[in-house]
C-alpha cells in the first residue's frame, strides 16, 4: 500500500513552498510523525511530519525546489513495496479512512493532503535499470535513485552507474582538501624559501630581552610625536638598535657568495609584512644613519602603500638583512628563514610579563624573545653571538641610542 | 578429407554407422533409390538401399504412424532405426508415437527398455505453403525423453546424427531443407559445405559452438538463422556493434552455460530463430536467462522470429515472414539503444 | 472344443492360470474398494481364456504388447505375480519400479513389453518388434493384443498393413468384448467381424470364441506357427466379455441384464474347471491347487504392502 506525502498549503499568500531540508533518505523506515522534511513559506519555516508508517520509497523534489501545493513531494511504502522492484498501486480510499484519530490529527496540523493513488505520477517510482546495472549498483551500494540514466530513455545501463561510481570517486577526492592555484608570489616565495634553506646552514640564537625601558621611551616619544602624526612602533626601535649592533658587528650585514663574502655599507632593512597570500618585505635603506623618527616615518610610509597596493616594486629589493614580527599575533617565539641572498633575520615575539631573577629578587618584567638567525656559511656562532649581545644591551638600555 | 555437403555428411554419417553396426537401419517414405527410386525426398539416402539392399533401406506406406511406431517396437528389442520424414510437417501423424510411447517408454518400464531410435526430419520454409513449412524444434523441447538436434553444417550435421544413432535415446533430428546443398536448389538455398575428416568422430549433445567472437551482443541462432545472423554480424561488424554468434547445435539437451558465459561478457543477448515467436526454442532460453543469470544483463532480451502466423506461400510473404538479415541487423540496433 | 494336442496336465496349468488371473483381478477390485490401491483399474476378469489360450506356452523370447487392460496378458506371459501387485501399489520393487502403474506394467525380460495405455498404440510398436525379429532372423513371434475399440485407430491400419506387407510375425489379436468403454461396437463399425477386415490387408482374419480357451489356444499355435515360418500375421478377433465395467467406477448401464447373463453363463473358468473335471481331475485335486493360489496372492499382497515406497526423487531418473 503506497502512500503519498503531498505539499501542504504555504499560507494565504502563497501556494507554493520550498522544501528547505529533507530529514529522511529512500529505504529509511518511518514512523508516524518523524518529520519527513522541513518547508519554506512566505511566513516561516514549518516540519512537515508524515502522516504513516513505513520506507520512504521516493522523493520527487530535491532540496532548493519551490513546490506547489498539492503536488506528490515523497511515496511512502510498507516492506513489500520496498522490496518490489516495480511498486504495485492499490487505490484504496477505505484504508486511509480507516486509519486512527491521531491520523488524523496529524493530517490535520499539517494540512498533509492524501490522495487516491490513482495518479500518473506514480508510474515514474519505478526506476528502469538494466539487471547488470541494477546489481552492479547494488554491489556497490549505491541507490539507483541517484543515478542518471540514458538521455533518450531513462534507461540505467550498467555504464551509468559506473560514470557514477567516478563521479562519487571524484567528488570524494575534491572534498578531501580545495585547490588553490599558484598566484606568482607563492611561486617566488616557494622558490625562495626552498633555494635558502637548501642553499644557505641556518643556525639560530634565542635571546630574552627586558623591554621596560623601550616601552617607557616609546611611550614618551609617541606622546610627543603624536603632534608630528608620527608614531614609533616597537619594529622601528629594533630596527634602530639592530642597525647599531650591525656597526659594531658589520660583518652580519653581508652576503655569502661562492669564493668571498660581501659586507654591506648599507644597513638597508627589510621588514616582513603579511599580505592577501603571502608576504612582502618592503625595505627601509640606510638605517645606520637615520633617525628613529625617520625610520619610523619611511615604514609607516611602506605599510600604507602596501594596503593601497601603491608599494612601488624598488622597496621591495636590495634589503641586507629582515625582520619578521609575530609579536602582534601572540607568538612568543619562532624562526624564521633568511631572505636570500642576506645572512641574517630576527624573528621578534610577542611582549609578555615574566618573572626574571635581578640580583638576588625575581622581579617581573616585560620580556621579548628575539631569535637571530644567521648563515653559518659566513658567520660563525661567536659572532652571531656577539651581535645578539649587542642588540640585547642596546634594547634594554636605549640610552645608547643617543650615542 | 574433402569439401561436403550436409546432405553428402548425413548420407556418410548413416553409412558409416550402417557399416560399423548391423542393427542399424533406415525407414521411411521414398527412402531407397533401388529401382528407380529418390534415395529420400531430399536424397540424403540416395546409393544406401544399392549397398544395403531393401532390407536394411525400408521403403514404407505413406503411413507416418506405423513408420514412427515400427521404429519404437524395432528400437525397444535391440535395433536403431534412423526414420525418415520427407517434411517435417508430417511428424503430427507421429505424435503419439513420438510424445507417448517413444519418449515415455523407458521411463514408464523404470529403466528397463531404451529406444534408441532417430527421426529425421527437414524444416523451414521453402516456398511451399503453411504444411511444408514448419519449424518443429520448440513441439519436441518440451518432452521429455526425447533429444533434439539441428545441425547447421555439415561437419555437425556428421557428427550430431552419428552420436544420435549411437544415443540410446529418441533423437529427433531437425535438418533445414535450404541447407542440404544438394542438387535440389531452392531459392535462398546456401550450401554450408564443411571439409569433413576421414576419421570417425561424433558431436557430443549439450555442447554449443560459438561461431563468431564479439563484445557488444551474443546472438543464439539456429540452422538457417544462424547464417543469417553471421550475415548480419558482418554489417553489424562495420557500424561498430561486435557480436558473438552462438549455434546451439543441440536443443535439448541445451548448452545454458555457454549463453551465460557469452552474455558475461557481451551483457546483451538476441536469440534468432525460423520457429515463430510465441513459445519457440527461444522462450526457453529467455526464461533460462531470466532465472539463472538476469544479472549479467545490461538490456532487455531480444528476439527475432518468425511472425505468429501459419507460412504463406507467396514468396513476398515468406521471406515477409521469416526473419532475414535486415530484420537481424535491426534487432541488434535497436537492441544496443535499449 | 478340447484340442487333442493339448495333454491334460496342460489343461491344468493354463486353468491355474486363468484363475490366477480371476482372482488376482478380484482381489485388485477388493483394494480398491478398500481404498488402499492409488489409481484406477481396467480390469480383464471374464477374459482370462483370450489371455491364457493365446499365450500358453510362448517362449519367453517372444513378445507380448498389452493394452491398458494388461493384467491377464502380463501374468500370462510370465510377468511375477509379486512385482505385479507391487507396481499395482506403487513400490520401488515394481515391475515399472512404481513409474508404470496398472496400464504399464510388464517385464520386457520375459517378453512382456510395457503395457500401452493409448489405444491401439501398441499395434505398429508390435509390427517395429516384428520387423526387428525379421531382421534378427529370429523365428520368434509378437503376440499383439488389442480391444475392438482399436479397430477403428489409424494405428491399427497403418500398424496391421505393415506388419502384413513385410510378412511380420505377428499375431493382431482383437479381444472384442462388445464395448469401446461405454460404447457398443456394433454402433461404430458396419463390419460385424472384426477379423473381416484381415482380408483389407491381405491377411488370415480368425472369429473365435473368445470365452473357450482351448479354441482360442487352438487358433493361437497355428498363427504362432505360421509367424514363426516366416509367413506373415494372423488378425485373430476373440469375442468374449468383461465381468466388470471398463473401469473401477463404471457400474455397466449401458449394458443389458439379459445379455450380461448370458455371458456370465459362459465364464470361462467355470466351463474350463467342469471341462476338467470332465476329463477326469478331481475337484478336491482342482480345490487344492486353487487354495494354493488364493495363498499367493495374499502373500503377494502383503509382500507389496511391506514393500517400501519409491524415493520422491527418483522420479528424476530413467527419462534419458
Amino acid at each position: 500500500m503506497i502512500k503519498k506525502i503531498t505539499m501542504p498549503s504555504g499560507g494565504q499568500n502563497t501556494d507554493e513552498s520550498l522544501i528547505v531540508k529533507w530529514h529522511v533518505d529512500v529505504g529509511d523506515k518511518i514512523n508516524r510523525g518523524d518529520v519527513l522534511f522541513d518547508i519554506e513559506t512566505d511566513k516561516a519555516t514549518l516540519e512537515i511530519e508524515s502522516f504513516a508508517s513505513g520506507y520512504l520509497l521516493h522523493k520527487e523534489y530535491k532540496e532548493g525546489t519551490t513546490v506547489k501545493e498539492g503536488e506528490v513531494v515523497a511515496l511512502i511504502g510498507d516492506e513489500k513495496d520496498k522490496d518490489s522492484l516495480y511498486v504495485e498501486v492499490e487505490p484504496s480510499e477505505n484504508e486511509y479512512l480507516s486509519e486512527s484519530d491521531d491520523y488524523q490529527a496529524i493530517m490535520l496540523q499539517n494540512q498533509v493532503i492524501v490522495e487516491d493513488s490513482t495518479d500518473d505520477k506514480e508510474k515514474d517510482i519505478c526506476i528502469k535499470a538494466s539487471p547488470l546495472a541494477r546489481k552492479t549498483a547494488q554491489d556497490k551500494g549505491f541507490k539507483l535513485e541517484e543515478i542518471q540514466g540514458e538521455e533518450s530513455n531513462k534507461v540505467i545501463h550498467v555504464k551509468d552507474v559506473i560514470k557514477f561510481e567516478d563521479e562519487i570517486a571524484s567528488q570524494i577526492i575534491e572534498e578531501s582538501y580545495s585547490i588553490v592555484k599558484h598566484s606568482n608570489m607563492r611561486k617566488i616565495i616557494a622558490s625562495r624559501m626552498n633555494e635558502s634553506l637548501s642553499t644557505s646552514a641556518h643556525f639560530s640564537i634565542f635571546t630574552d630581552i627586558d623591554m621596560s625601558r623601550v616601552i617607557e621611551l616609546r611611550k614618551k616619544l609617541n606622546s610627543e610625536l603624536e603632534s608630528k602624526n608620527i608614531k614609533i612602533t616597537f619594529n622601528d626601535i629594533i630596527i634602530k638598535c639592530a642597525a647599531m649592533a650591525l656597526k659594531d658587528v658589520p660583518i652580519v650585514n653581508s652576503s655569502f657568495f661562492e669564493d668571498h663574502i660581501k659586507v654591506w655599507k648599507d644597513v638597508n632593512f627589510g621588514i616582513a609584512v603579511a599580505v592577501d597570500n603571502g608576504i612582502v618585505v618592503p625595505v627601509v635603506r640606510r638605517c645606520q644613519e637615520r633617525s628613529l623618527s625617520k625610520i619610523a616615518e619611511l615604514n609607516s610610509e611602506n605599510i600604507a602603500e602596501i594596503k593601497d597596493g601603491k608599494l612601488n616594486s624598488e622597496k621591495l629589493s636590495g634589503g641586507t638583512i629582515t625582520l619578521s614580527s609575530m609579536g602582534m599575533l601572540g607568538v612568543e617565539k619562532f624562526t624564521s628563514i633568511i631572505n636570500q641572498p642576506e645572512s641574517a633575520i630576527l624573528s621578534v615575539g610577542a611582549i609578555e610579563k615574566k618573572p626574571i631573577v635581578v640580583g638576588d629578587e625575581i622581579l617581573i618584567r616585560p620580556i621579548m624573545t628575539i631569535t637571530s638567525t644567521f648563515d653559518h656559511r659566513g658567520i660563525d656562532g661567536a659572532i652571531g653571538a656577539k651581535f645578539t649581545c649587542k642588540l640585547k644591551r642596546y634594547l634594554e638600555d636605549p640610552i645608547f641610542l643617543l650615542i | 578429407m574433402s569439401e561436403t555437403t550436409i546432405v553428402e555428411a548425413l548420407n556418410q554419417a548413416i553409412a558409416e554407422e550402417m557399416r560399423r553396426d548391423e542393427s542399424v537401419y533406415c525407414l521411411g517414405e521414398d527412402i531407397s533409390s533401388l529401382d528407380g527410386g529418390y534415395g529420400g525426398a531430399w536424397a540424403v539416402t540416395k546409393g544406401l538401399g544399392e549397398e544395403f539392399g531393401a532390407e536394411r533401406i525400408i521403403n514404407t506406406p505413406i503411413s507416418e504412424i506405423l513408420i514412427s511406431g515400427v521404429a519404437v517396437g524395432s528400437a525397444m528389442v535391440g535395433m536403431r532405426p534412423i526414420a525418415d520424414l520427407q517434411y517435417g510437417d508430417f511428424i503430427f501423424c507421429m505424435m503419439d508415437q513420438l510424445v507417448n510411447q517413444a519418449a515415455k517408454m523407458k521411463y514408464m518400464s523404470g529403466g528397463t527398455v531404451e529406444i534408441p531410435m532417430v527421426l529425421r526430419a527437414p524444416v523451414g520454409a521453402s516456398t511451399r505453403g503453411a504444411q511444408h513449412a514448419q519449424s518443429l524444434e520448440a513441439f519436441f523441447t518440451h518432452v521429455p525423453g526425447l533429444k533434439v538436434i539441428c545441425p547447421s553444417n555439415a561437419y555437425d550435421a556428421k557428427g550430431l546424427l552419428k552420436q544420435a544413432i549411437r544415443d540410446n535415446s529418441p533423437v529427433i533430428c531437425f535438418e533445414h531443407k535450404k541447407l542440404y546443398g544438394g542438387k535440389r536448389k531452392e531459392e535462398g538455398a546456401l550450401s554450408p559445405s564443411s571439409v569433413i575428416p576421414d576419421e570417425d568422430y561424433v558431436i557430443e549433445f549439450g555442447k554449443a559452438a560459438v561461431r563468431r567472437e564479439g563484445e557488444d551482443i551474443t546472438i543464439v541462432a539456429n540452422l538457417l538463422m544462424l547464417h543469417r545472423a553471421m550475415e548480419a554480424a558482418e554489417i553489424l561488424s562495420k557500424e561498430g556493434i561486435s557480436c558473438e554468434v552462438i549455434d546451439p547445435r543441440t536443443l535439448l539437451p541445451f548448452d545454458f552455460e555457454t549463453v551465460f558465459e557469452s552474455i558475461k561478457k557481451t551483457s546483451r543477448l538476441m536469440i534468432v530463430h525460423e520457429d515463430n515467436y510465441t513459445n519457440g526454442w527461444g522462450s526457453e532460453l529467455s526464461a533460462k536467462v531470466a532465472e539463472e543469470a538476469i544479472y549479467y544483463l545490461d538490456a532487455p532480451i531480444k528476439r527475432v522470429a518468425s511472425y505468429d502466423v501459419p507460412i504463406p506461400f507467396s514468396p513476398v510473404m515468406e521471406n515477409y515472414v521469416i526473419p532475414n538479415v535486415d530484420r537481424i541487423v535491426e534487432g541488434a540496433r535497436n537492441l544496443m539503444q535499449s | 472344443m478340447a484340442n487333442k494336442k493339448v495333454s491334460k496336465d496342460q489343461m491344468v496349468e493354463m486353468y491355474k492360470e486363468m484363475y490366477l488371473i480371476r482372482k488376482y483381478e478380484e482381489r485388485i477390485y477388493y483394494l480398491f474398494l478398500e481404498g488402499t490401491m492409488p489409481g484406477s483399474i481396467h480390469q480383464s476378469h471374464g477374459q482370462e481364456a483370450s489371455a491364457v489360450g493365446m499365450l500358453y506356452g510362448l517362449r519367453d523370447s517372444d513378445y507380448m504388447a498389452s493394452t491398458h487392460r494388461p493384467a491377464g496378458h502380463d501374468l500370462a506371459k510370465g510377468v511375477s505375480l509379486k512385482s505385479m501387485m507391487c507396481e499395482m501399489f506403487g513400490k520401488a520393487n515394481g515391475c515399472c519400479k512404481g513409474k508404470g502403474g496398472a496400464m504399464h506394467t510388464g517385464d520386457i525380460k520375459v517378453g512382456a513389453i510395457p503395457a500401452n495405455a493409448i489405444v491401439g498404440g501398441n499395434i505398429p510398436i508390435a509390427a517395429g518388434i516384428g520387423l526387428a525379429l525379421k531382421m534378427q532372423k529370429k523365428d520368434d513371434v509378437v503376440v499383439c493384443f488389442f480391444g475392438d475399440g482399436a479397430s477403428n485407430e489409424g494405428s491399427f491400419h497403418e500398424g496391421i498393413n505393415g506388419a502384413a506387407i513385410w510378412d511380420l510375425p505377428v499375431i493382431f489379436v482383437c479381444e472384442n468384448n462388445l464395448y469401446g468403454a461405454s460404447t457398443p461396437y456394433r454402433t461404430v463399425s458396419k463390419v460385424q467381424n472384426i477379423a473381416d477386415r484381415a482380408s483389407s490387408y491381405g491377411i488370415e482374419g480368425y472369429s473365435v470364441d473368445g470365452n473357450d480357451v482351448l479354441a482360442v489356444h487352438e487358433i493361437a499355435t497355428y498363427a504362432v506357427n505360421k509367424a514363426r515360418n516366416g509367413l506373415g500375421p494372423t488378425l485373430i478377433e476373440l469375442k468374449t466379455y468383461r465381468i466388470p465395467g471398463h473401469s473401477r467406477s463404471d457400474a455397466c448401464a449401458y449394458r443389458n441384464k439379459d445379455e450380461e447373463k448370458q455371458w456370465f453363463a459362459k465364464d470361462p473358468i467355470t466351463s474350463f474347471r467342469k471341462t476338467l473335471m470332465d476329463l477326469g481331475v478331481k475337484e478336491e485335486d482342482i480345490i487344492s491347487l486353487e487354495n494354493k493360489i488364493d495363498e499367493e496372492i495374499e502373500e503377494a499382497v502383503e509382500f507389496a504392502i511391506a514393500s517400501p515406497d519409491p524415493l520422491p526423487e527418483d522420479a528424476l531418473n530413467d527419462v534419458y
